[in-house]
């Protein structure tokens, strides 16, 4: 654990509300961002955010064994957004339950040669957070932390829990299934 | 390198986590083979479409409360014993003001009540007042001095009943200073 993590979980450790209140400015917006992304409305990363540090909390006496402190965080944060997700799916439909067209070829490369084009693209855009919102939870995580929050494999490992070859697994679906689904969109 | 092996690389190549050695080896396959250029520049671009997505800025405002909103929880959720305390010492206190207080003010609105009407026991007080008027002079005889001590007792319990400083005082005093003269005139 970094030195400055250290200190700061030993003191929330030892009860010291100004140091778990520092760990609310640190993490807030990393927590926030997350969760808006795996949930797509600012009430459920609100709430997200608000139970990951009561959890947090609750769980302060762990703090000592980790080692990661963000990977820590990032765990809370997910699972709690795993659980909302699971709860409010119903009636969603998957991305797993699209039809398959194998003879669909991906059309992003000559479409979007660019990340600053793509920006400009608001119609492209807006289907890409829809296909990223229909991912499943796991698949939907691994796309969010990694491509967009840029965590490494083995940092989504220690917060997801599994192997890293279970997050490269996850990443490599999930980009297949948004790549497939974008090319239906738009052939 | 094979293209499987490329390919599996990708992930680290775009995110620059490669050592040096491993991506010049990738990019030497890269030059010779244009199915994982291909592979390679369509994944750069998912990427860059994901990566575009931003997520909306809160604002000042809420990540301002956010922290005392969080608090509130933490101690609602891990303290509820503490935070019950200090609601039964509210209680506790909303209780007294509830009903004891009204409380008291009743009895005594009461206890007023029932002096006015006349329903103060009046065996001592007619031996009190005995004296009083004794002492005064306003009855020279028996008689007189039964029937005045009757009025006055009446009269006298209203004035101890009624606050001090209150209308009411006030005018039994005054009836008092009255009644002081009828013995006078019985006397004539």
């Amino acid at each position: 654990m970094k030195a400055d993590h250290k200190e700061l979980v030993d003191r929330i450790v030892g009860g010291d509300r100004q140091a778990f209140e520092e760990l609310i400015r640190r993490f807030k917006r990393k927590i926030y961002s997350v969760a808006f992304k795996m949930l797509g409305n600012h009430l459920d990363a609100d709430e997200v955010t608000q139970e990951t540090f009561v959890r947090i909390y609750e769980r302060r006496k762990e703090l000592k064994s980790v080692k990661y402190l963000p990977g820590f965080i990032l765990r809370i944060a997910t699972n709690y957004s795993i659980d909302l997700i699971r709860r409010r799916q119903k009636g969603f439909v998957s991305v797993d339950d699209l039809v398959y067209l194998p003879d669909v070829q991906t059309e992003l490369a000559g479409r979007i040669t660019s990340p600053e084009q793509g920006v400009k693209d608001t119609e492209i855009m807006t289907a890409v957070k829809m296909a990223i919102q229909k991912l499943p939870p796991r698949q939907k995580l691994a796309i969010i932390l990694h491509d967009i929050e840029g965590y490494s494999k083995a940092e989504i490992a220690d917060a997801l829990q599994c192997p890293q070859a279970t997050v490269r697994s996850n990443l490599h679906i999930a980009r297949s299934k948004l790549k497939k689904w974008l090319a239906k969109e738009f052939k | 390198m094979t293209c499987n092996r490329a390919k599996f690389l990708f992930d680290d190549y775009l995110f620059n986590r490669l050592d040096p050695e491993t991506t010049a080896a990738l990019e030497e396959h890269l030059r010779t083979c244009a199915t994982c250029r291909d592979a390679l520049e369509n994944e750069k671009a998912l990427v860059g479409l994901v990566q575009a997505d931003r997520t909306p800025e809160p604002g000042d405002e809420y990540w301002g409360s956010l922290e005392k909103v969080i608090l509130a929880r933490t101690v609602r959720r891990i303290e509820p014993a503490a935070v019950e305390t200090d609601i039964s010492k509210g209680s506790r206190w909303r209780t007294l003001l509830n009903y004891v207080v009204p409380l008291a003010a009743s009895i005594a609105l009461l206890a007023g009540a029932l002096t006015d009407l006349g329903l103060k026991p009046r065996g001592t007080a007619v031996s009190d007042l005995s004296v009083l008027g004794a002492e005064t002079g306003i009855a020279s005889d028996a008689e007189a001095l039964c029937l005045n001590v009757q009025i006055k007792s009446h009269l006298l319990g209203s004035v101890i009943m009624s606050p001090p400083g209150s209308a009411g005082r006030g005018i039994k005093v005054s009836q008092m200073t009255i009644i002081k003269d009828v013995p006078d005139e019985h006397e004539k």
